[in-house]
């Protein structure tokens, strides 16, 4: 016999996952994501070496010494300095920037932008789901290797070869949509929902409705 | 946050993600099927345990969220791929149980036929990536940061 959860220890757990992993990470995390970002490995590590090496890179500076190099030829550096302080140009119908003043006080000030988990982590994530997995079936004495779905699978969608790609279509409708809603049951659901995200209301409520229409016409129809 | 925090974390939470979801029973495609049903396959016992799990979970979470946390967040914009995406991923969700996190549980259960949804979420995600580069062009975001 299954010994699962009552409905508000799995609430409680359900949501202590969810905001917990926010207080950790200041983030909310989403499956579907993560395995989009591992099966895109090669370029997510591209873009993270890329990344670590601009992170120490003071672009104030850079851009500073930039402009005051191409400028120094037009005039110079202290007539130049004098110029764009007093924003006064002898040009005609120019429009002048205002000056660029970088300094390392404002580059200090400047908050930084939030950074993704390395593809690494995610598949940390995506392992350790498993491994939770593992010791709560193998815990709870509800592991058992088998080669089918479960009676309730072959009571209600298929019990013979069909199970083979109706299984293979499912998981491609489940990937291909989650991708193109942007998000799943844990990052729509459990996290945009709780957040009261408007796209994650309304994807939640396609998906789940969607689900709930085709769940009756296999149990109760066909 | 250091090298360490960051693998540690993902790493619990990965876990307590994957205990508590084996735990509530979306590992069985039956106890699922009872969430979107309202009740038992063998029409013996009406049951919401599921749903409210579910629903309670997202209730907690958003009362935390709302009243303790109350730190603003960012939501992606509502895109034209969202009522679409949301259809494919509900019939794929029913007909095969797979939630991508689901099928990961399952053969985690020892339904070792989830390695066959698990592929195809991998070749949906896959499709999908392409799709877009090429004819859809919408930014869809993620969840997951």
């Amino acid at each position: 016999m299954n010994t699962y959860w009552p409905w508000w220890a799995g609430a409680i757990g359900l949501a202590s996952v969810t905001v917990g992993h926010y207080v950790y990470f200041r983030n909310s995390f989403g499956v579907s994501g993560s395995l989009e970002r591992i099966l895109n490995w090669n370029r997510e590590r591209e873009v993270e070496r890329a990344d670590a090496l601009l992170a120490d890179f003071d672009f104030d500076a850079a851009l500073a010494e930039f402009s005051t190099a191409e400028l120094a030829s037009v005039a110079t550096q202290q007539s130049l300095t004098e110029t764009i302080n007093t924003r006064t140009i002898n040009t005609p119908a120019i429009n002048t920037p205002a000056p660029y003043a970088p300094t390392s006080q404002k580059s200090a000030q400047r908050q930084p932008a939030p950074t993704t988990s390395p593809v690494a982590a995610q598949a940390v994530f995506i392992a350790f789901v498993f491994l939770g997995g593992l010791f709560a079936s193998l815990t709870s004495g509800n592991f058992k290797l088998r080669n089918n779905m479960g009676d309730a699978y072959a009571a209600i969608v298929t019990d013979d070869w069909k199970m083979w790609p109706m299984l293979l279509i499912g998981g491609i409708c489940v990937g291909f949509g989650t991708r193109l809603c942007g998000g799943c049951s844990s990052g729509h659901g459990l996290n945009g929902c709780s957040r009261l995200h408007p796209i994650s209301l309304l994807a939640t409520s396609v998906f789940f409705g969607t689900a709930v229409v085709v769940s009756t016409v296999l149990l109760r129809i066909l | 946050m250091s090298t360490r925090r960051l693998y540690f974390g993902k790493a619990l939470f990965g876990l307590m993600l994957g205990w508590v979801v084996t735990r509530i029973g979306f590992g069985d495609f039956g106890e699922l099927n009872q969430m979107f049903t309202f009740g038992d396959y063998t029409f013996t016992n009406q049951s919401l345990r599921m749903f409210f799990s579910f629903a309670g979970g997202v209730g907690l979470a958003l009362i935390v969220f709302q009243t303790v946390l109350r730190h603003p967040s960012q939501a992606p914009r509502i895109h034209r791929g969202v009522i679409p995406g949301g259809l494919l991923f509900g019939l794929g969700w029913a007909i095969s149980g797979g939630c991508p996190a689901i099928p990961v549980i399952q053969v985690s259960s020892g339904y070792l036929p989830a390695l066959v949804t698990i592929a195809g979420v991998l070749v949906g995600i896959r499709l999908c990536r392409t799709a877009n580069a090429r004819w859809f062009h919408l930014d869809r975001g993620s969840c997951s940061i």
